[in-house]
């Protein structure tokens, strides 16, 4: 007799259907760390990554017995499912402003020079600031390929697209992110030379 | 010409390497993993009697109704039945004694 632990996922679905909450819990443990993940990324905070996670398995768990294989693994319906709670928290706060992903990027001491440190957070920080002026769905394809460290066939069938495709995008989100980041470090240098220039060059004209 | 090309893939590389130091993955609280499978979990238990007793509640309708339509066939055979059987002993005595003296 196998432990939940050692059987696969459409078999632990199974009994997860029939209303099996063991079976259940067992996906939950799963699952749970990777749709935190996702949606951290997504969201940009902890606490509404905790909401948005515990929306997504209260919803899979109301519409498992539903749940029809198409031949997608179940991480790909969990997936789709925190994918449109996202895009529903997003929409929801369009107008207010986005917090910064403040703890993923924020208090990494990794033991070295703490100068070197601040720079590489503050590189972090900006390379953040550029991934999440993506589109959704390139988002989506990062966070699968660095955070889940998924290939592109797996990525391909969580984002329903094709191997090819999801290797083509990927290749032209990279490059996209690459110009959008160089161009964001060189206007925040030229920010900080015009900064400099009004505080020493014309002290008498900052007001106040 | 493969100078510059090898240069652009150095540069991707590089760029892929800030992007792995960037995007690591993160540990949910253990508090919030938890509590929140505490909370599923409830809710599923919560809600199994109520899917087994309508499970037991359908049979026991499907048991009842089979067993009425029995009942109602059965009745209605022997209404017929006895019905035959009265019209006969009727017609019996009838041509016995058509004047209906006994």
């Amino acid at each position: 007799m196998k432990t939940l632990s050692e059987l696969s996922d459409e078999e632990i679905l199974a009994q997860a259907a029939q209303g099996d909450g063991e079976a259940f819990g067992a996906l939950y443990a799963r699952y749970v760390g990777r749709i935190y993940n996702y949606i951290y990324y997504r969201t940009g905070n902890a606490y509404d990554a905790e909401d948005l996670t515990a929306r997504v398995f209260y919803r899979a768990m109301r519409h498992i017995s539903n749940y029809r294989d198409r031949g997608l693994p179940f991480s790909a319906w969990l997936y789709r499912i925190a994918h449109n709670l996202v895009a529903n928290w997003h929409r929801d706060n369009s107008r207010r402003k986005e917090i910064p992903l403040e703890e993923s990027v924020h208090g990494r001491y990794t033991g070295g020079h703490p100068e070197y440190d601040l720079l590489q957070l503050e590189e972090q920080e900006r390379l953040m600031r550029v991934i999440r002026e993506l589109t959704s769905e390139r988002q989506q394809l990062l966070i699968l390929k660095f955070v889940e460290h998924m290939s592109n066939a797996e990525i391909g069938q969580i984002m329903g697209r094709s191997e090819g495709a999801v290797k083509s995008l990927y290749h032209r989100t990279l490059l996209a992110l690459r110009d959008e980041y160089d161009q964001f470090s060189l206007d925040g240098m030229t920010d900080v030379v015009d900064l400099g220039t009004v505080e020493l060059g014309k002290p008498g004209s900052m007001p106040g | 010409m493969k100078t510059a090309f090898k240069q652009r893939t150095k540069d991707l590389q590089d760029f892929e390497a800030r992007l792995a130091a960037t995007l690591k993955p993160v540990s949910p609280p253990d508090e919030f993993v938890r509590g929140l499978r505490e909370k599923l979990l409830a809710e599923i238990h919560a809600t199994e009697p109520e899917k087994r007793l309508s499970t037991r509640q359908l049979a026991l309708i499907f048991m009842a109704g089979l067993l009425s339509v029995i009942l109602l066939v059965v009745a209605a055979i022997r209404t017929i039945v006895s019905l035959v059987l009265s019209l006969r002993v009727v017609s019996g005595l009838w041509k016995r004694n058509p004047r209906g003296k006994a």
